[in-house]
């Protein structure tokens, strides 16, 4: 549940500093939760799948203003990857990244302690 | 195990920071695409018009208020003109931000900075001098002069919006791109203006003369492309109550002319060195009509004016609606384009105006003799070495990478290029910066016009590019003029070849005087219409006007429907913008079936032929999206076109020097010929075909071809809606933001017209009704919003394609008409 629970959080942190800042929220948190959270919370993929989620968030919060899907398909077959590859494109982006920008700064930590 | 993983992770990092940053190859930086917040599908969010808004304008002298109708036009209230336009940029740049970025890199050439392979148009654009022209004319422009201080204001109020954005409501054109607005500068709207010329009034006639002649003589080639038309319904009212035919037989091909050959290469390279610019297939493009009825003619006792500019259809489109009021100064509704301070095309209280491509020749080529072949610094004239402007221009890429270089030389008349040796300078009205302000100035003043009267003397020192404006105002007069600069050229007068450069004796000696131009106000026949046509006939003047006249197949129409009632309602002149008759098939059809009923009585006629002939007879010769017949027509035109002209194929299918296919003026001259050497496909050696063998095979040749495309004549394949739908393409041709194969009563030069295919159609249409009260409407194949995620984005298009129209609003907006009100406060203001 406390995990849950920190996921959840991390997920609105990273939802808030994409809306304030844009995507470059996405590196600097995955690496500050890199920093800040211990190996044995596995900091990388909470850190990914709070960067998706979060990002899940901000897409349903677009979306409750108007035509989110139809920008998705647009933007999509522009891209020449359909709506379902443009959804996953913005789902996978913030998840690597922030799960390698995790484990980047995790490892790092992990070598100095 | 920890240094692998940490080297995995940084090199996943790193990478996905750079693609998140950075272009990689086709694609923008991902990080602000994706971004689901602030990114495209921003755009959505964006979409939305809240129903208050606010914004801050620096400079502003007071408080503008406006409103968006629930057609998202905005009315503006404004305390000055200048306020008037601060809040017009604002609006503007809210709506259609991406397009005036689109259209100045147009035309200052720098398109290959957002895309490379534009590159081609960016040299085109550098080469023909139009940045060169707009920022001289801006320089002339008088700091703190009228003109001047509505393009700053303009200025202001797009640079506002842009200042205050929010970082979703950048177009998600930008976002594709990877790239952020650039600053609106006052100078922009002078090269938006020069691309309204290229548009408008880059014709060089001499190239369809010069290369035709190579091939079949001078006489016949200056025919083929008459600078008369044979079919006059003039623009200026000849006195005559129908179309004046004068179909005299054209002189037969003659052999090449070899002593123009190298002319007609060095043209035809000029003319596609300078912008490929031909005058081909002329009746196909840059069509638009206008029209007016007096009060006489009229139901209701009132002058009615119809407005219908025909350009290449885009989304979003050309044109934006808007209505400007400042109390006591102007009150002023209409079309205005995205980047200009004024409505365009539209109305006031008083007077209501519109236009049609006047098609004037205003440019002209020179042969020039320079010092050096290869780097020239001097060019020769009246004997004397006279130094070039020279400019070194870099083109660039997307990220300021350098794509190519380029050298561009001036000489007095404008630009000069270098063809295969030869030197051609070029002097082009549209480049001309006398009266630089007049551009600006005119549509403002024309705003506050309060009469037919007062609006022509409003356009008076109007240049370029040469517009046939058409008016009516409340105390009922109509009126029209070919408005312009039209050159004086010395000798026989004539635009239609190239003149030696190294003499001030071949440059024009000056311009048409003001009364000399087509023009006219309440003619006795009660009604004025423009379509392109040749403006005078040449019975009434004879001067040298232009040679590029589409055939005046609208004119005929208009004018003849026109002349039949004398009870005009705004209803009837509604649906007549889009009637989908033609005259075009009226003249041609009956030679079609009068070749198959001739070869049938002399025991010619084969059974296809008749079948071909008896499917043509069923066409009404209308238009409409499910007729299975006017396809035939179109085809068996083509098939026409194809066999008669066989003289204009150069032998050497490679050879640049290929004349564009001449219209359908010299083929209605053809038509009274029947033996003409013209008629004789040159491939068929040993037979001699005559004008009905020619016209039997090519409805045959017609029918058969279509029969193996879409199988039986009467299935649904046939249908022209399906032939020849509208195509509206997004400004950078996105297909899911443009809108394709819509069905509209339209084809090749009816009233409502469908030209190239299909991209080229009525760009708006104005109605109003002057009198004491005035009655407007309108209507346009797009919506207000840039935005394609926007219901304003292209919601009018259903309308357009069905011959609607709206009710404009012209005063306030009452409130359950009101979608959104906007509040621009002076910077400081709270």
């Amino acid at each position: 549940m406390k995990a849950l629970l920190g996921i959840l959080m991390l997920s609105a942190a990273f939802a808030v500093g994409t809306y304030t800042v844009g995507w470059w929220a996405v590196p600097v948190l995955g690496a500050a939760w890199g920093l800040a959270a211990t190996p044995d919370r596995r900091p990388a993929r909470v850190a990914g799948l709070s960067a998706a989620l979060g990002w899940c968030a901000l897409f349903a919060l677009t979306a409750s203003y108007g035509s989110a899907m139809e920008v998705a398909t647009a933007v999509g077959t522009i891209m020449k990857a359909g709506t379902a590859g443009f959804l996953a494109l913005m789902l996978l982006f913030p998840l690597a990244l922030a799960a390698s920008a995790a484990g980047v700064t995790s490892a790092l930590r992990g070598a100095s302690t | 195990m920890r240094p692998i993983r940490l080297t995995c992770s940084a090199i996943l990092a790193f990478a996905l920071c750079w693609v998140g940053a950075r272009r990689s190859g086709p694609l923008p930086p991902l990080g602000p695409l994706l971004d689901p917040a602030n990114g495209a599908v921003g755009a959505a969010r964006a979409a939305r018009i809240p129903p208050r808004m606010k914004g801050i304008v620096p400079g502003l002298a007071g408080a503008v208020t406006i409103t968006y109708d629930d057609r998202a036009v905005p009315h503006v209230v404004a305390g000055s003109p200048e306020d008037a336009y601060r809040a017009l940029g604002w609006v503007v740049a809210r709506d259609r931000l991406f397009q005036l970025e689109l259209q100045t890199r147009a035309a200052a050439g720098t398109l290959s900075e957002l895309n490379p392979q534009l590159l081609r148009l960016d040299t085109v654009a550098r080469r023909i001098g139009l940045g060169w022209a707009a920022e001289r004319k801006f320089a002339l422009l008088k700091e703190g002069g009228p003109e001047r201080r509505s393009l700053d204001a303009y200025a202001d109020g797009v640079n506002a919006y842009v200042a205050q954005m929010q970082p979703w409501e950048l177009p998600i054109e930008y976002r594709l791109l990877g790239r952020l607005p650039m600053r609106w500068e006052p100078k922009h709207t002078m090269y938006l203006l020069s691309r309204m010329n290229q548009t408008l009034s880059f014709q060089v006639p001499e190239y369809s003369v010069v290369l035709a002649g190579a091939l079949v003589g001078r006489a016949a080639a200056e025919q083929l492309y008459a600078a008369e038309a044979p079919i006059q319904e003039p623009i200026q009212p000849n006195g005559q109550k129908a179309t004046r035919f004068d179909l005299r037989k054209l002189p037969p091909p003659g052999a090449p002319d070899t002593a123009i050959l190298s002319a007609a290469g060095t043209v035809a390279l000029a003319a596609s060195a300078v912008g490929g610019a031909t005058a081909g297939d002329p009746e196909w493009r840059e069509a638009s009509n206008n029209w007016a009825v007096s009060p006489r003619r009229t139901k209701h006792g009132y002058a009615i004016l119809s407005g219908d500019p025909h350009l290449d259809l885009s989304l979003p489109s050309i044109w934006y609606e808007a209505h400007l009021t400042v109390k006591g100064e102007l009150d002023a509704y209409g079309f205005t384009f995205a980047g200009t301070p004024s409505i365009v095309l539209g109305f006031n209280r008083d007077v209501a105006w519109s236009a049609t491509n006047t098609g004037a020749d205003v440019l002209d080529l020179y042969r020039e003799t320079v010092d050096d072949g290869r780097h020239p610094t001097k060019y020769k004239l009246d004997g004397a070495w006279v130094p070039l402007e020279v400019h070194e221009e870099v083109y660039r890429g997307p990220g300021g990478r350098r794509l190519q270089l380029d050298t561009l030389y001036f000489t007095h008349r404008g630009p000069m290029r270098s063809l295969r040796g030869a030197w051609v300078s070029m002097r082009w009205t549209a480049l001309d910066t006398t009266n630089a302000a007049a551009s600006i100035a005119v549509f403002q003043r024309a705003q506050r016009a309060t009469s037919v009267a007062t609006l022509m003397t409003a356009m008076e020192g109007y240049v370029a590019p040469a517009q046939n404006f058409i008016m009516a105002d409340r105390a009922g007069s109509i009126g029209i003029r070919s408005t312009g600069r039209y050159p004086i050229r010395p000798g026989n007068g004539s635009g239609i070849e190239v003149r030696d450069g190294s003499t001030r004796a071949s440059d024009w000696t000056g311009y048409w005087p003001l009364d000399q131009y087509p023009q006219s106000v309440n003619p006795a026949q009660g009604f004025l219409a423009s379509a392109n046509q040749q403006p005078i006939d040449p019975k009434v003047n004879k001067r040298y006007l232009g040679a590029s006249w589409p055939a005046p197949f609208r004119a005929m129409r208009i004018n003849q429907r026109l002349r039949a009632d004398s009870a005009w309602t705004p209803d009837a002149i509604r649906r007549m913008q889009v009637d989908s008759g033609s005259a075009r098939a009226d003249l041609f059809v009956p030679e079609f079936l009068g070749a198959a009923e001739r070869l049938a009585k002399g025991g010619h006629g084969a059974p296809e032929l008749t079948h071909a002939a008896a499917l043509l007879a069923e066409w009404s010769r209308s238009y409409t999206p499910g007729d299975k017949r006017a396809v035939l027509f179109e085809s068996a035109m083509e098939f026409l076109s194809r066999g008669v002209w066989d003289e204009l194929i150069p032998a050497d299918s490679l050879s640049p020097l290929r004349p564009p296919v001449p219209g359908a003026m010299a083929l209605a001259r053809l038509m009274r010929d029947p033996a003409s050497p013209w008629w004789d496909d040159k491939r068929t050696p040993g037979v001699v075909e005559s004008r009905d063998d020619m016209l039997a095979a090519a409805l045959v040749g017609a029918l058969n071809d279509l029969t193996k495309k879409y199988g039986d004549e009467n299935g649904e394949a046939w249908q022209w809606g399906r032939r020849g739908p509208i195509e509206i393409n997004h400004l950078l041709r996105l297909a899911p933001f443009g809108e394709h194969g819509v069905q509209a009563r339209s084809g090749p030069e009816t009233i409502a017209p469908r030209a190239a295919n299909g991209t080229h159609s009525s760009s708006e249409r104005l109605l109003v009704e002057t009198g004491p009260e005035l009655h407007a409407w309108t209507t346009y194949p797009g919506g207000q919003s840039g935005n394609p995620f926007s219901r304003y984005y292209k919601n009018r298009v259903p309308q357009w394609a069905s011959g609607g129209l709206d009710s404009a609003l012209f005063g306030a907006v009452p409130p359950n008409r009101t979608i959104a009100t906007l509040t621009l406060v002076p910077a400081g203001s709270r």
